[in-house]
């Protein structure tokens, strides 16, 4: 019984570090777009992936998302796997964007974590550091089932 | 054991399924959020704004490659680019980017004759103009294109980044 418990320990310590990790990299992402969305826009646009008509509302709603996404990845348990299922398609739409620009030959700054156009073009590295975001996603979701799945178990026992 | 596998990646796929309303719901939440910072920012951009007459807009459905400023004053620096300057002479006259040889759009074929034995396929070229809601640069790009000088770049930011970025 203790070694169990110390296990599942474990899973929780690794689940609310992918959170944390997760839930900061997200609230740094949001507030450089919030502060200078016309610059965001242009960085949106500059990919030529949205229609001209969305870029504006991709570059208002998108910061929002991430705000809300990193702020509930860090404080709240009840919102954390629906805030990393809501991370990791996000990601996976933005490494989606930055693998089809690179195909296409475009040379366009990532506009992750800064909107300054200088900095932070895409490459390779775009696409591995959002490997490393998804993956902790998947961290936090799989620790997550695992604990709703303990919980379960722990309760059927007991009836 | 493989039975094991398959039903814990069941159990963990209808888990996810589960949390598909609630992300759904956390994703509309995060947009709300996004319009409200925007209507109280005294940043704020517009809903939808006409991104179609941007002139990168024309550059990337026309194949031109653009520069922004860091690439630009790289190249000036390096010497190698036969920089154009596509706006009229006056404002040609009354400030351009180091280097940069006069061709008003609007005297495509005059400047052709000019500046057509210093052209080939291979020699880099550079064309700006105002900024961004300027196209004649573009256009000349396009024009030196269709004659075959194909290695050439769009600084789009133009005479209006370059004074406000570099002069300042």
């Amino acid at each position: 019984m203790s070694s169990r418990w110390t296990a599942s320990n474990r899973w929780d310590a690794v689940g609310r570090t992918a959170a944390w990790a997760l839930g900061l990299v997200f609230l740094a992402a949001a507030v450089p777009k919030m502060l200078h969305p016309h610059e965001f826009a242009l960085a949106v646009f500059r990919y030529h992936l949205a229609p001209h008509a969305a870029v504006n509302l991709i570059a208002i709603a998108l910061p929002g998302a991430e705000l809300a996404t990193g702020l509930l990845l860090c404080v709240s348990r009840s919102w954390r796997p629906a805030a990393a299922l809501v991370a990791l398609a996000m990601l996976a739409t933005f490494t989606g964007a930055i693998a089809i620009s690179l195909a296409r030959g475009l040379d366009v700054a990532c506009g992750c974590f800064s909107v300054s156009e200088e900095v932070g073009r895409i490459g390779a590295i775009s696409l591995f550091r959002n490997a490393l975001l998804m993956a902790l996603a998947v961290a936090v979701l799989v620790t997550e089932y695992r604990r709703v799945t303990r919980l379960n178990g722990s309760l059927e026992a007991a009836g | 054991m493989a039975a094991a596998v398959s039903a814990s990646l069941r159990g963990f796929g209808g888990y996810v399924r589960s949390q598909i309303a609630r992300s759904a719901s956390l994703a509309v939440l995060g947009a709300a959020l996004g319009a409200a910072v925007n209507l109280a920012s005294p940043r704020r951009i517009p809903w939808v704004e006409d991104w179609g007459h941007h002139v990168e807009a024309l550059a990337f459905r026309e194949g031109i490659r653009v520069a922004g400023l860091a690439q630009t004053r790289a190249w000036l620096e390096k010497g190698r680019h036969m920089v154009f300057d596509a706006r009229p002479m006056p404002d040609y006259e009354s400030g351009h980017l180091p280097g940069a040889l006069p061709w008003p759009y609007e005297a495509f074929d005059e400047h052709l004759d000019r500046y057509l034995a210093a052209l080939s396929p291979e020699q880099p070229i550079l064309a700006y103009c105002s900024g961004p809601d300027c196209d004649e640069a573009v256009r000349l790009l396009i024009r030196l294109r269709g004659l075959g000088f194909t290695n050439a770049v769009l600084f789009a930011g133009g005479w209006a980044e370059w004074s406000r970025e570099v002069l300042r």
